[in-house]
């Protein structure tokens, strides 16, 4: 018969995870928001990821920034969920066109945001980690390399490419070639 | 739009999705009680209510399970507290590897709902009275029933592989 989670032994203790999740819920769920765009998604990456954590035992002792690294595994499993949420879209697209025309909402900003979720999907994860850090909780440069454990230049100059490459697939790339 | 018209910064301090602090207290607070629930004894209050419901329904030992309610509980522990009940019916199918009556499982849903075996929580928040809209979790008293019921499959298994002392 198959294996499920009940079977499984827990390695990570309550206490433990209780601390690890009140330490860190908040920027985890930040995250997902911000490259889902989506309430629902950030809920399933906050829950995947203590789950993952509680089932792996790992009580992220064997990272000096256990912060940095759950900041990356919701930004990374944040855009899976946006990437199959933006799959299984396509594949119901007449259903959606129908929703469109039928919602009251502003299309130019749906439009631009939905653009913009499409970029960060896209882009290297290093710039999206950056940039949400940036746009989404106000980050300096400084900040940025403290929480990432970068030096203040490196992060001056990741951001400055993420933006130049996010203009790039915002505005078309053929578009950018040709200007 | 042409690429020298967009100023990226403002673009993304506008329409980067930010996330209210009330959706954040309150979802991260859904999900850790949801967690609680899947990995860890419950809380104190919810623990006493499992085990009050659990003695009205008299012994919830493994015992009176038969397959159908063992892989119903094998089919919500697998999808890790996202089973709707028509996930949950699929996901019974593919253990079982027969057909089931959706309606069945809904039912039984309940009853094991009742029994302290899994809780749900609505998807929406907004319309908790949707039964069939909701998401199905196990409980720490429906894993240990789940796990006390495999054991005693596989004991069955075993005593049936093994020939009889003696015999022949």
């Amino acid at each position: 018969m198959k294996t499920t989670a009940a079977t499984q032994q827990t390695g990570m203790k309550q206490e433990q995870f209780e601390k690890l999740f009140s330490e860190h819920r908040e920027m985890v769920y930040r995250a997902a928001y911000s490259v889902t765009g989506d309430k629902q998604d950030a809920q399933d990456v906050l829950q995947d990821l203590f789950l993952k954590l509680i089932d792996h035992g790992l009580t992220l002792e064997f990272t000096t920034n256990p912060a940095a690294y759950l900041y990356r595994a919701a930004i990374n499993e944040g855009r899976q969920k946006f990437r199959k949420r933006t799959r299984q879209n396509e594949t119901d697209e007449g259903l959606e066109a129908l929703r469109d025309a039928a919602s009251d909402g502003k299309p130019h900003e749906k439009d631009m945001r939905e653009r913009l979720l499409d970029a960060i999907a896209q882009l290297d994860l290093e710039f999206v980690e950056m940039l949400v850090l940036w746009a989404d909780h106000g980050y300096t440069d400084a900040e940025i390399a403290s929480m990432l454990g970068k030096t203040r230049g490196a992060v001056a100059v990741t951001l400055h490419r993420a933006r130049a490459r996010l203009k790039e697939l915002m505005c078309g790339e053929k578009e950018v070639e040709n200007s | 739009m042409k690429r020298d018209d967009m100023k990226i910064d403002e673009v993304l301090k506008q329409y980067l999705p930010h996330a209210p602090q009330e959706d954040i207290d309150a979802d991260s607070e859904t999900v850790l009680k949801r967690i609680r629930e899947m990995r860890f004894q419950a809380e104190p209050a919810a623990a006493a209510e499992e085990k009050n419901a659990a003695k009205n329904a008299g012994d919830a030992d493994a015992g009176w399970l038969h397959d159908f309610h063992v892989g119903i509980l094998m089919a919500v522990d697998d999808l890790q507290g996202y089973g709707r009940p028509v996930s949950i019916a699929l996901k019974l199918e593919e253990i079982l590897e027969e057909l089931v009556w959706a309606t069945a499982v809904f039912l039984n849903l309940l009853l094991m709902e009742r029994m302290g075996l899994v809780s749900s929580s609505p998807i929406d928040p907004g319309k908790p009275e949707e039964l069939d809209q909701r998401y199905f979790a196990i409980t720490e008293l429906g894993r240990e029933t789940l796990v006390k019921a495999l054991a005693a499959r596989q004991q069955a298994a075993e005593r049936v592989s093994r020939p009889l002392k003696g015999f022949a």
